[in-house]
């Protein structure tokens, strides 16, 4: 009994975990999308974009960097104590393998994180005007 | 089968539909080159990535369906399932992105403020420097080889401005305002259509894009900017009497004479137009009768009533004084 409301808490815990990458793309995408509405209705004349897009990309670096800081943690539970090393099959429905497949989700996720991170700041970069 | 294998033949008659005056195949301006050369290229790549997945859906499930390299499935699956989409989809978000401010790139002078309205356009032009606007409707002109920008909104719903031989769409929004800019480079009449639905008539709201040259182009924007020619002939002169009795100047502007309505489109020049009823008609006679007789059947719930109790000889006067409104 007391075993399994262990195992349960650690569930929890690497569930929240994993969506900390999804997150961060969310907020980026908030403030990329708020910082440029405002921008442009209020604070420019004439369309220019420069002052926005030095910004946006300070916040863009911080945002993978706090994207790849949480693929690397996935990373290091998902590959703990020597994962697939000599081709063994990890155990199913254990809580080791539950893990395990969380710290992989967590890696899956961050890389769909900073692309979509990445594909929301192309637009800033690429158009460079408010027109 | 024998029904099957005729079935593309069948489509052939389809083809010419693809070229003509209102065709983004068939381009004549910058915008739309760049949009045509996108669709090909994307297009390319769409061929050979659909033969590349169905000739390996071929090789590995009927040429050779025995068990295969686990590692190289991995390696086909992370390649080609994960990094090369990823690889395609932002080169073509990039590509499409770098051409975007191309589109709505500041105009050589020349600005075209565009209303729509329920089932028309109201066209006004501001040349370069100009206090006032030379209003016009249903029909937009364009020097060549320059770029014009358009300034477009809305009355009461939203819809969409759209010249595929020339360039992209733009929608048109009440009480906001949205830009483009065209670059017309060939001569021409190209047809133009509302691309957003906007009510009964949506399919029935279109209009002709004339470009010329320069040159031509002020002249008739000169032409354009000046009062209603006076009617000419005992027809035409009794249709401006008709045209006064009738009350239509409470909706309809000519300039230079007692009607300034305007609730409907301006007919300063309306017989100069290349079509009549917002691209629907040619400008005849007959067809400028017809508009005025039963309106309603032209054009589903159209904002002007029907003068289908008018004489026969009234309604000819009016076609006619309308037409020589050049
Ligand atoms: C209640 C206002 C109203 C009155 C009155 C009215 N019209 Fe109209 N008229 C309109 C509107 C609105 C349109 C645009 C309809 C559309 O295309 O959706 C229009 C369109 C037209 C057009 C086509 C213009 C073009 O650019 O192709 C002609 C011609 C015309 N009216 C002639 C007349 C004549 C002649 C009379 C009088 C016998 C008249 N109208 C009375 C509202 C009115
Ligand atoms: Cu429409």
């Amino acid at each position: 009994m007391s075993d399994r409301k262990e195992e349960f808490r650690t569930g929890v815990g690497s569930l929240m975990k994993i969506t900390l990458a999804p997150w961060i793309w969310a907020f980026h995408f908030v403030i990329c999308y708020g910082a440029t509405a405002v921008w442009c209705a209020r604070l420019t004349e004439g369309g220019d974009t420069d002052t926005l897009q030095i910004a946006l990309i300070a916040v863009t670096v911080v945002a993978l960097a706090c994207i790849a800081a949480c693929g690397i943690v996935g990373k290091r539970v998902w590959t703990r104590g020597g994962f697939g090393e000599d081709g063994e099959i990890p155990g199913i429905d254990d809580e080791e393998s539950r893990t395990r497949f969380l710290g992989h989700a967590t890696v899956l996720l961050s890389i769909v994180s900073a692309i979509g991170v990445v594909f929301v700041i192309l637009p800033v970069l690429m158009i460079g005007t408010c027109r | 089968m024998r029904v099957r294998s005729r079935l593309p033949f069948a489509l052939l008659p389809g083809l010419p539909g693809c070229t003509g005056r209102q065709s983004v195949l068939d381009t004549a301006g910058t915008d739309a080159h760049t949009l045509l050369t996108m669709f090909w290229v994307m297009l390319a790549g769409l061929v050979v990535i659909w033969v590349a997945v169905n000739g390996m859906m071929l090789v590995f499930r009927h040429l050779s369906p025995r068990r295969h390299d686990e590692a190289l499935a991995r390696k086909m699956i992370v390649g080609g399932g994960i990094m090369l989409p990823t690889v395609v989809i932002s080169a073509l978000l990039a590509w499409g992105l770098s051409v975007m401010p191309d589109q709505r790139a500041p105009g050589d002078g020349l600005r075209v403020e565009v209303i729509g309205e329920q089932w028309w356009w109201r066209v006004h032009y501001w040349p370069e420097g100009a206090e006032a606007p030379v209003v016009s409707a249903n029909e937009g002109r364009l020097p060549g080889g320059l770029r014009t920008e358009f300034d477009l909104h809305s009355d009461k719903v939203i819809h969409s401005f759209w010249v595929p031989a020339l360039g992209g769409k733009m929608d048109m929004f009440p009480g906001r305002r949205t830009m483009m800019s065209l670059h017309p480079d060939e001569a021409g009449v190209f047809r133009g259509q509302c691309a957003e639905f906007c009510g009964a008539s949506h399919a029935l709201m279109a209009f002709e894009t004339v470009t010329m040259p320069p040159e031509d182009f002020a002249a008739w924007l000169e032409h354009e900017a000046g009062p209603a020619v006076p009617p000419e002939g005992e027809v035409a002169e009794r249709g401006a009497v008709v045209f006064a009795e009738q009350g239509c100047g409470a909706c309809h502007a000519v300039r230079g004479t007692a009607a300034q309505g305007q609730v409907g489109p301006d007919l300063t020049h309306v017989g100069s137009r290349h079509s009549l009823g917002a691209g629907i008609l040619e400008p005849t006679v007959e067809n400028f009768a017809a508009w005025i007789d039963h309106t309603g059947d032209l054009k589903p719930e159209v904002e002007m009533p029907a003068y289908d109790d008018l004489p026969g000889d009234d309604l000819t006067a009016l076609a006619t004084f309308l037409m020589g409104l050049k």
